[in-house]
C-alpha cells in the first residue's frame, strides 16, 4: 500500500512519519502530483498556517487534486480544517469538501487547546473499535463547529468538530498519531479502509 | 492537567539534582529508554526530556536517546537543554521531539527567537521561565537575572508560544511541595498562558493545588518514585485530570 503524506513548505511531519512506521508503513512525502495521484491513501498533515497553505495548495494545482481525489483522504489538524470551506486563520479560502467555517476560540479560554480531551459520539469506519469518550490529544487554536459532516464531537468552551467525514474524505482535528493505542486504532482503521 | 514525567539527563543515564546543583546529581535509572517504556506502562502520555550535559555545554548532546525514545514509545516529548541555534532546533526536531524547552536566549538572542518563531508552529514552543528567589536564572540556573517572571515574560512574544514551563528551582528535587503563591502570581499576571509547574510536587494533594489554581500541566519528578523513593509514588491518576 502507498500512502503519501503530502509535503507542504513549512511542514514538519516527523511524529505522523513515526507513527505510520510503527505500524509497518513507510510513507512517502511529497507534493509531486504523479506521485500523489498514484497514492492508495493520501494524509495532510496538520502543520502550519490555514491562510499560507492554503495559496500554496492553490499555487501547486494540489487544490483540484486532493478535491477530485478517489482514494481515501486523511485532514489531521490543520489538514482537517483545509478541508473545510474556509477559516478565519488568514482569512484562508479552503478546498470546500466540508461544509462548515473554521472559527478562532474566543473567550477566556486558553489558546491553543493543548493536551488531552474527550471524544463523543463517534460515527463511521474511522472510529471502529475505539472507546467512545476517549482521550485524544490537541494542539489548536481554531475549530470547526458541529456541522452535517461531524463525525465525533469535543467540548473546548463550546462543542467542536473532532472529526468529519465525507465520502472518501475524513478529518480528525486532534492528532492521532499522538494519541496513543486509541489514535493508533484510528490511524489503523484508515489504512484498512 | 497535564502530568508530565521528566527525564534528566547525564551521561546518557537518568538523574535527578536537588536545586539543579550537578553536585548532588543522583542516578536513579541507567536505562532512559526501559525508564520512558516503564512510564508509558504506567499511563503516562507525555514526557520531559532535559538533556543537563547540553545545558552544560550549550549544544544538546542527547539526541540519540531523544529518536529512540521518541521511535519506540508514543510518548507526547518536549525536550530541553542548550538549544541555542537554528541549526540545534533543526536537529531537535528531526530527532523526533514534538515541542522544544527554549530558555532565556528567546529573549536575550533576538536573532535565534527571530528566526524560531518564524520557523516553529506555537505548538513546539515552549518557554522556560526558571525562576529562584522572585528572579529569572540563566545558564542552567548558575546565574541570577534582574528580571521577576513577570518582566521576562513581558518581553517574550506569549502568543507564538504554546505556553512557559516555569521552574522554581529552591523547590526543584527537595520535595517540599510546589511553589503555589508563585503561580498564583504568574497567573494572575497572565491568567491566559498555559503554565507549566515543575519544582517539589510530592503528591496528589499538591497536583489537586495546582490544578485548581489553573496550571496546565505539571512536571513530575522525585515524586515519581514515593517519598522516601522506595515508597510507592501517590498518585491516583498518572495520565491526566479532568
Amino acid at each position: 500500500m502507498k500512502v503519501c503524506l503530502v509535503k507542504y513548505p513549512a511542514g514538519n511531519v516527523k511524529s505522523v512519519e513515526i507513527a505510520l512506521k510503527r505500524l509497518g508503513i513507510t510513507p512517502v512525502l511529497t507534493s509531486d502530483p504523479d506521485t500523489l495521484n498514484k497514492a492508495d491513501k493520501l494524509i495532510l498533515p496538520g502543520v502550519g498556517h490555514a491562510g499560507e497553505l492554503s495559496r500554496f495548495l492553490e499555487a501547486e494545482n494540489l487544490a483540484e487534486l486532493i478535491r477530485g481525489f478517489k482514494n481515501p483522504v486523511l485532514g489531521i489538524c490543520l489538514g482537517m480544517q483545509i478541508m473545510c470551506s474556509a477559516s478565519e486563520e488568514g482569512n484562508a479560502r479552503g478546498l470546500g469538501i466540508v461544509d462548515g467555517n473554521v472559527l478562532k476560540f474566543k473567550g477566556e479560554l486558553k489558546v491553543p487547546q493543548i493536551g488531552w480531551n474527550r471524544i463523543y459520539n463517534l460515527k463511521g469506519p474511522l472510529f471502529k473499535n475505539v472507546t467512545e469518550s476517549a482521550y485524544v490529544y490537541y494542539v489548536n487554536s481554531f475549530y470547526l463547529p458541529v456541522v452535517n459532516c461531524t463525525s465525533g464531537f469535543s467540548h473546548y468552551g463550546t462543542e467542536f468538530s473532532a472529526a468529519v467525514e465525507r465520502d472518501n474524505f475524513f478529518g480528525v482535528q486532534f492528532h492521532p498519531e499522538k494519541s496513543g493505542p486509541e489514535g493508533y486504532r484510528i490511524i489503523t482503521n484508515f489504512l484498512s479502509l | 492537567m497535564e502530568l508530565i514525567p521528566a527525564i534528566d539527563l547525564i551521561n546518557g543515564k537518568a538523574v535527578r539534582l536537588k536545586k539543579g546543583d550537578f553536585q548532588t546529581a543522583r542516578v536513579f535509572h541507567t536505562d532512559p529508554l526501559q525508564f520512558a517504556l516503564e512510564l508509558e506502562q504506567k499511563g503516562f502520555s507525555r514526557l520531559h526530556m532535559v538533556d543537563l550535559d547540553g545545558a552544560k555545554s550549550g549544544k544538546p548532546v542527547h539526541l540519540e536517546l531523544l529518536e529512540t525514545i521518541k521511535a519506540k514509545t508514543n510518548l507526547v516529548i518536549d525536550f530541553g537543554g542548550g538549544i541555542r541555534t537554528l541549526t540545534d532546533v533543526r536537529s531537535v526536531i528531526s530527532s523526533g521531539a514534538d515541542i522544544l524547552c527554549l530558555g532565556t536566549s528567546l529573549v536575550s538572542d533576538r536573532e535565534f527567537s527571530d528566526s524560531v518563531f518564524a520557523e516553529l508552529n506555537l505548538d513546539r514552543i515552549l518557554a522556560a521561565l526558571d525562576v529562584k528567589n522572585g528572579k529569572v536564572q540563566l545558564k542552567g540556573w548558575t546565574v541570577d537575572s534582574s528580571f521577576s517572571f513577570a518582566d521576562m515574560a513581558k518581553l517574550l512574544p506569549l502568543n507564538k508560544c504554546y505556553g512557559v514551563m516555569c521552574t522554581d528551582v529552591s523547590k526543584d528535587g527537595m520535595m517540599e511541595g510546589p511553589s503555589l503563591a508563585l503561580y498564583k502570581q504568574i497567573l494572575g499576571d497572565f491568567p491566559k498562558i498555559n503554565l507549566i509547574a515543575s519544582g517539589g510536587v510530592r503528591n496528589q494533594e499538591d497536583l489537586v493545588s495546582l490544578h485548581n489554581l489553573g496550571c496546565k500541566g505539571a512536571i513530575l519528578g522525585k515524586s515519581l518514585f514515593g517519598n522516601p523513593l522506595s515508597e510507592k509514588p501517590d498518585f491516583k491518576n498518572f495520565r491526566l485530570w479532568d
